[in-house]
């Protein structure tokens, strides 16, 4: 349906119309999540701003590509992808940001500002710039009828997906012994060395989950965005809205924000196409003026 | 030979040898007018950054409002370029005044953010705008202004009209940071909280930090203008903005010519680099990232430290 | 103590303490009442601040007059920092109200207070490290002077402000190489700078958080005599754990414990209490 057709169509058709918006909006909102969560974790815990937190996307999709053109198999893609970039992310962590960890957060932030240059140039060099395609298993290609309305099955698996993914992390957190330690550190990364949590292991660790979340991202990404080396920067400002709005450090917030920011995003493109690009931004100056800590977001000091 | 002969020396050393540039062909000329330019723009943002202690995103939303200004003045309304970059300082001031406002209520990653939004939402409004900005496509067609009766069509003549703006900017960022009010920025640099605790208000400060770089960038914008007689909505992009901060680390922060300096390296990189392969991102990063590593303080700060043991400008 | 005796007391009589006759009372030969003793310079009233169920300040009620030495001490954790906070405007109270000679504070923001006359020093340094000790004491000094809009007039040509923070700087007893950046000071030589930057802004109440902490015995005493020789007039909140600094310098103890007030009075009332020396058990003294 055309854009500006929704307003004028009759209800049914509005009805189908608002459905599909909300399916496509809770999808982009997971993918939005698997990049944010990791953001807010690394920034939680470690206090790093990871600028080329949107490379790990971009690379956890093209190591997918190229995992699926030798094996031929989607489902190892999805298995294996965040291998590669999980690898690259623990050698910047201890080669490069281990260095930083003192000089606060401008040295961080433009640290991996330069990654970013590096890593989408490199991508470009082995891959073309060219839009390149994530093929889908046939379990996922296709529509569902569900109540009345078509939805597509990739996006019901994504959502699903993000759901579970979610889910897992939220267990991870809270329930286990591992969880616990970085909540602690999330707190207090000094009491927690006091304690005898090992702070350089653990801080690896949790910049390895980030990443690896971030690379998942880019694998179900895949499919939908399509691969091409400007997609780093693409998907990491909205991720950067979503943990301003959520407020930094804060994993609810992550997950509410994302999902807030992918209905915004998604609804404003449907009915305002030609501020498409534009709703993010309006919303995220709108919250930081109203609440300039985020919706969930702690006062660090 | 005392520090005041010494930066008089300085001086003519410098205008001496910008005085010599066009004598090198029009290539360099031209190379070296981008350099100027882009050298004002990156001075105007370690105001910001290596001065008062705020890293914006959105530096480049200045720059290009006030180019726009001149040309849309020029296409427009047919004033003439001096007059509109006299008016796109101005109007970057106010612009950068307004932004400022509403950006100083943050801090850290949040304030990195919403200064790139209000850019981007800039960028929108000349892209969508199309019958004023020209949209994607830009504006051409502007008519150089003449200076005493000579047509700033003449490179050597646009070169000189450049430096000289140069030479300016950099006169008054000397001035400032050597004065009080240059001193209360770079106290809040070291120690906002202290600075507060001192009595000094420091929101108001940090606006007038904002709005005195917007100005500035202003100056660069309008020059910018003249020197291209074009302007599109790439100038509002945030890459040019992260270009910037390059210039500005690269150089050296907190230094008043480092920033000059990393404008030079920046450009003669991209030149040089981008004629041998197409990837010169890559080594951008890499020189980048180890820059910050390594010569945290750049390249000028580092010479600095090393020939004079400590602080000039 | 001996030192005690010399140290003036705001509701005594003595020659510096009383007003003067004014010119109508000369005149006339009428004698004028004794002033009413004068309205408290800095006053909190039922201060209390609690993160969720975490109090740290309880109903804390006290007060310093001009030429006070008000000693406050508690042991860690008591929230003596925290008070600190609240007064000098860093941290917001979760109810209660501060005075500053009777207006009220409460709402105004940390660079009001000190504009007001509120000076302090950090328990942790909090200077200006990469830049000199001269120019850390002449940043708080220009504070209070007008002329921060002179964008185009090199401060290096004030001579007059150079000399009053040399001389500022001289009354803590730093006098060597002013020029020398913080970040290459000992420990307790950026504590005396800490109070430099402080009295630089010409408090009228001056607030001292822990200044001896972490110094070594002369160095101690040095800050002892350094407090001594500070300006009479000038109301002085001291955070200490240090008993013979509080016993040589204080004319009231407050004793804070659990965020709440323990007992408040004179040196020698406070030592007497039953309820102080529990708290003090097992610490010494």
């Amino acid at each position: 349906m055309r854009p500006g057709a929704a307003l004028h169509a009759n209800g049914e058709a509005r009805m189908e119309f608002i459905a599909t918006q909300l399916v496509n909006g809770v999808a982009y909102g997971v993918l939005l999540f698997l990049m944010s969560a990791g953001l807010s974790l690394i920034f939680g815990l470690m206090n790093v701003v990871n600028i080329a937190h949107g490379s790990f996307f971009m690379l956890g999709a093209f190591a997918a590509l190229s995992i699926e053109r030798w094996t031929g198999s989607f489902w190892l893609a999805l298995l294996l992808s965040w291998i590669p970039a999980v690898a690259i992310g623990i050698v910047m962590e201890r080669v490069f940001i281990r260095k930083l960890y003192g000089r606060g957060h401008l040295d961080q932030v433009l640290l991996t500002f330069g990654f970013t240059f590096v890593f989408v140039d490199l991508v470009r060099w082995i891959f073309g710039a060219d839009i390149r395609e994530l093929a889908l298993p046939d379990s996922l290609t296709g529509v569902i009828e569900m109540g009345g309305i078509i939805v597509p099955r990739y996006r019901l698996f994504l959502i699903a997906f993000g759901g579970v993914v979610a889910l897992l992390l939220w267990l991870f957190l809270e329930r286990s012994r591992v969880g616990a330690m970085v909540r602690a550190g999330v707190d207090d990364a000094f009491t927690a060395t006091g304690i005898g949590i090992n702070v350089p292991v653990l801080f690896a660790a949790v910049f390895a989950l980030g990443v690896g979340l971030a690379a998942v991202g880019g694998t179900v990404a895949g499919p939908i965005l399509g691969l091409y080396p400007g997609m780093d920067i693409e998907i990491l400002i909205p991720a950067f809205i979503v943990v301003v709005i959520g407020g930094m450090g804060s994993l609810r917030g992550a997950f509410v924000a994302s999902l807030f920011v992918g209905l915004v995003d998604t609804f404003g493109k449907a009915y305002f196409p030609d501020f498409a690009l534009f709703m993010i931004y309006l919303l995220m100056v709108v919250v930081l003026l109203t609440r300039p800590q985020g919706l969930f977001g702690v006062n660090r000091a | 030979m005392s520090a005041g002969a010494r930066r008089a020396a300085g001086w003519v050393l410098l205008i001496a040898a910008l005085a010599l540039v066009p004598l090198s062909g029009t290539y360099v000329t031209g190379l070296a007018a981008e350099v100027l330019v882009f050298a004002i723009f990156a001075m105007s943002l370690d105001l910001l950054i290596g001065y008062t202690g705020l890293l914006s995103f959105g530096h480049a939303a200045f720059f290009g409002v006030s180019a726009y200004t001149v040309v849309i003045l020029g296409l427009q309304f047919g004033l003439s370029g001096w007059i509109g970059v006299a008016a796109g300082i101005l109007v970057s001031a106010v612009v950068a005044a307004a932004i400022g406002f509403f950006s100083i209520r943050v801090s850290g990653i949040p304030f990195l953010m919403l200064t790139m939004a209000f850019a981007q939402l800039l960028m929108a409004i000349s892209i969508k705008w199309r019958s004023v900005t020209g949209g994607t496509d830009g504006l051409s067609g502007f008519q150089r202004p003449t200076l005493f009766g000579y047509s700033l069509d003449n490179r050597a003549l646009q070169f000189y009209v450049v430096a000289t703006g140069f030479l300016l900017v950099l006169w008054f960022l000397r001035r400032l940071i050597a004065s009080p009010l240059g001193s209360i920025f770079i106290g809040i640099r070291e120690n906002e909280q202290r600075m507060r605790a001192a009595g000094y208000p420091v929101q108001r400060f940090k606006l007038v930090s904002f709005t005195l770089a917007g100005a500035l960038a202003g100056v660069g914008g309008g020059l910018y203008a003249l020197q291209n007689a074009f302007v599109s909505s790439d100038i509002l992009h945030w890459s040019l903005s992260g270009d910037a901060i390059i210039m500005v680390i690269l150089g050296g922060t907190g230094t008043i010519v480092g920033p000059a300096i990393g404008a030079g390296m920046f450009l003669l990189l991209k030149n040089v680099v981008s004629s041998h392969t197409e990837y010169w991102l890559l080594w951008v990063g890499i020189i980048f990232i180890l820059c910050v590593m390594f010569l945290p303080q750049g390249v000028w700060g580092w010479l600095r430290a090393r020939r004079f043991g400590g602080r000039t400008p | 103590m001996a030192a005690r005796a010399a140290l003036r007391r705001p509701d005594t009589v003595s020659g510096d303490g009383a007003a003067p006759e004014s010119a109508a009372s000369q005149r006339y030969g009428v004698r004028e009442e004794k002033p009413a003793a004068p309205a408290s310079l800095l006053r909190t009233q039922a201060l209390h601040k609690a993160f969720g169920s975490l109090v740290v300040t309880r109903n804390v009620s006290l007060s310093v007059n001009a030429g006070e030495r008000h000693a406050l001490i508690g042991p860690n954790g008591a929230g003596k920092t925290s008070l600190v906070h609240q007064i000098a405007g860093q941290l917001a109270p979760t109810s209660g109200r501060i005075f500053l000679r009777e207006q009220d504070i409460t709402a105004a923001v940390p660079e009001a207070r000190a504009q007001l006359g509120i000076g302090r020093t950090f328990q942790k340094n909090n200077l200006f490290r990469g830049l000199t000790m001269r120019e850390n004491v002449r940043l708080a000094l220009q504070a209070k002077r007008r002329g921060w809009y002179r964008a185009l007039r090199a401060t290096a040509a004030d001579r007059s402000q150079r000399a009053e923070a040399d001389d500022i700087l001289a009354q803590v007893r730093l006098t060597d190489d002013l020029d020398r950046p913080v970040s290459s000071l000992s420990y307790g030589e950026q504590r005396q700078l800490e109070v430099a930057v402080a009295l630089a802004g010409k408090p009228a109440v001056l607030l001292l958080d822990e200044p001896t902490s972490g110094m070594s015995s002369a160095e101690t005493d040095s800050m002892i005599s350094l407090v001594h020789s500070l300006p009479a007039e000038l109301g002085i909140l001291l955070i200490e754990h240090d008993m013979k600094v509080v016993f040589s310098l204080a004319h009231t103890i407050t004793v804070l414990y659990y965020g709440e007030v323990l007992a408040s009075g004179p040196p020698a009332a406070i030592r007497d209490n039953p309820k102080v020396r529990d708290v003090y058990l097992g610490l010494g003294h």
